[in-house]
């Protein structure tokens, strides 16, 4: 095959946007999980939460013609599913596993009979607009970076700004404090006067926005909806979290890091003539997903421990 | 760590196991009283306007006949081995008497639960004559089909890069794709030759956005046609973003995108259900037949976007319709290139 086709340089660019728009949705997630992680709640409810965010906003932005309107209410909509996983683990202290698995078959289910109810049966399968990349003047001239980071949807934009707000919430602000200190050790929180369910909340909620906003990234770029679209990229998500050491800049390397390994080996394949080649496709198709789990195992090892948070997946029962 | 792991690990097994059993559909109404029990099992959603509908439509004709009570069970290709087992069991134990589970990857599933229920005539999407007991196979002769479309696609290509999308290397795709690059080489008047770029996804719907990229990836090295396997609702986008030419799967594409869909591959399933449910009123269950329609028997058929009648030069079109006579008549018989 020809290299020159996946890394030469008229190839580098299409290989690294390409990148990015398969690892926004999972960034974007991330982000938010390592949040709601870092409080103490572990949010596996993220695939649920994606799904009804991509329903909603594909069914907002067919009928307003607005993507960023669909996006705001795909983020309201895995805000509200997260809210159902806020009232069973924090106020009522079910089990975070249990309860964030239900949420994904509810969230799958429903979003497939939102949009079922929806469109019905007949005619053409609708179809929407996604945002057209809007180029920012004079960065997007920087060679390599500038069409890659700076011809992007506003969407990508947002989802990066928000990446970005979440890192300099956790680490630098007094909600960020009282976020670690209910992750680490609720009761020494609690002990000081920091509500502990009252930050849960607020950062399962965050979870859930950014989990909805992933999903309407996801039909921003397809400008359709199907069952199964967002393709289990909010377990990918919990993937990253652990790999970003709970970090959200973390996440932002960790999620581009897949999405650049998928695009590469989809890339590799084209160009290599598919079932034409040496090395079976498959392999291709794995590669992703075991470049992550190595990447997980060199970071553990690297790091000589984990860094999760102490009380993570553990209910806070104030003392008497 | 270990603890996190291992929870994150065993709730993606768990939520694979049970997340499917999303929504069913009983379209039921119109039963005569002798009409007997049919359930079909989609591998994505009812109304895709490809490979699910057309099979949701062709037993949807059958049942307004009066010939079928239908049930529809909606499915996305994520579903798990189990999954399908336990849907076709529940279906079986339901009394539906012709199970059809409209995919490939439902063939392992089904076949588990065969001997549970002797009487009744199951059905998957094998398409290369995979009969076990009373477990019949349907064939989708979708090659034959894609034959006639390549001839309209080497008139059209320019760069002479012809693209396949598939969810993975199946026999019927990879036959498909293949008579996709012999049709284009009869009327490819080049430069070079035809070259094809097959590209395995790895899943069906639920890889629609790695289906997107791989359209992104082929027509930025050079592709401008492209048919595609099962993956139509992303390919078909896809080439309505990047303005290059696509085949239509399983159903008239045309109103997806129609100034990019040149002509579709439609399969007709109603006639190989009517067969089916023949066999089972007539007591011929086990064993069970290959239901093989061909394009000579109707099994498939190409139809063209009239928006691309006068793109499509001349003798490319008179090409299309000697070949297409040569087929029914049986004087032209289309290679099979999808393996064994």
């Amino acid at each position: 095959m020809n290299w020159s086709d996946v890394l030469g340089a008229g190839a580098i660019v299409p290989l690294l946007t390409a990148a990015l728009r398969l690892a926004m949705p999972i960034i974007v997630a991330a982000a938010g999980a390592c949040l709601a992680e870092r409080s103490g709640v572990l949010n596996l409810g993220i695939e649920g939460q994606m799904m009804m965010g991509a329903v909603a906003a594909f069914i907002t932005t067919y009928y307003s013609g607005s993507p960023l309107l669909g996006a705001a209410v795909g983020a309201t909509a895995g805000l509200a599913v997260a809210a159902v996983v806020g009232a069973a683990t924090i106020t009522l202290g079910i089990d975070q596993i249990i309860t964030g698995i239900s949420v994904v078959i509810l969230g799958t289910g429903l979003a497939s009979f939102l949009y079922l109810q929806t469109f019905g049966i007949s005619g053409t399968p609708p179809r929407t607009q996604g945002t057209a990349p809007v180029e920012i003047p004079v960065l997007s001239d920087i060679p390599l970076l500038g069409p890659v980071l700076f011809s992007q949807s506003p969407l990508v934009y947002l989802s990066i700004a928000i990446v970005v707000a979440l890192w300099w919430v956790l680490g630098r602000t007094a909600f960020g404090l009282s976020v670690r200190a209910s992750g680490e050790n609720p009761n020494a929180a609690d002990s000081v006067g920091v509500s502990v369910p009252g930050t849960r909340w607020a950062a399962l909620l965050v979870s859930g926005a950014t989990a909805g906003l992933a999903g309407a990234l996801v039909v921003d770029g397809l400008g359709f909806f199907q069952d199964g679209i967002t393709g289990g990229r909010g377990w990918v998500a919990l993937g990253v979290v652990i790999l970003a050491r709970w970090n959200p800049l973390g996440a932002m390397a960790g999620g581009f890091m897949f999405g650049l390994v998928d695009a590469f080996q989809l890339r590799v394949q084209s160009a290599s003539g598919g079932q034409a080649t040496v090395v079976p496709y498959e392999l291709f198709q794995a590669l992703p997903y075991a470049v992550t789990l190595i990447a997980v195992v060199v970071t553990t090892v690297w790091f000589r421990r984990t860094n999760a948070p102490s009380a993570l997946g553990s209910p806070f029962v104030p003392a008497k | 760590m270990k603890k996190l792991g291992t929870a994150v690990a065993a709730a993606a097994a768990v939520v694979v196991t049970v997340a499917g059993c999303s929504s069913s559909d009983s379209g039921g109404d119109a039963s005569g009283d002798g009409a007997i029990k049919v359930a079909v099992i989609t591998s994505g959603p009812v109304n895709d306007l490809g490979w699910n509908q057309g099979m949701v439509e062709g037993a949807q004709k059958l049942d307004d006949e009066g010939l079928i009570d239908l049930t529809v069970v909606q499915q996305d290709s994520g579903a798990t081995s189990d999954q399908i087992a336990q849907i076709a069991t529940d279906l079986a134990e339901d009394g539906n008497r012709l199970i059809v589970g409209h995919s490939f990857n439902y063939g392992e599933p089904i076949k588990n639960i065969l001997a549970d229920y002797p009487d009744v005539l199951f059905a998957y999407a094998g398409g290369f004559g995979d009969i076990t007991e009373n477990m019949a196979d349907y064939s989708q002769p979708f090659y034959e089909a894609s034959f006639l479309t390549g001839i309209l696609a080497g008139s059209l290509t320019e760069t002479g890069i012809l693209a396949g999308t598939a969810g993975f290397e199946i026999p019927v795709c990879k036959a498909q794709i293949e008579s996709f690059a012999d049709g284009a080489k009869l009327t490819y008047k080049g430069p070079g030759e035809i070259t094809l770029k097959p590209a395995y996804i790895g899943g069906w719907s639920d890889a629609a956005a790695q289906t997107l990229e791989a359209v992104n990836a082929l027509v930025d090295q050079g592709a401008d046609q492209f048919t595609s396997c099962g993956v139509d609702a992303a390919t078909v986008e896809g080439a309505e973003q990047r303005g290059v030419d696509v085949v239509g799967y399983a159903m008239d594409q045309t109103p997806l995108a129609p100034d990019n869909v040149v002509s579709s591959i439609v399969w007709n399933l109603d006639e190989v259900l009517r067969t089916m449910v023949a066999d089972v009123e007539a007591g011929n269950v086990n064993p069970a037949r290959y239901y093989d329609v061909s394009f000579a028997e109707g099994g498939v058929d190409v139809v063209i976007n009239p928006a691309f009648a006068d793109k499509i030069s001349p003798e490319a079109m008179a090409l299309f319709e000697e070949y297409r006579e040569k087929i029914m008549s049986g004087e032209y018989v289309v290679e099979y290139k999808g393996g064994d």
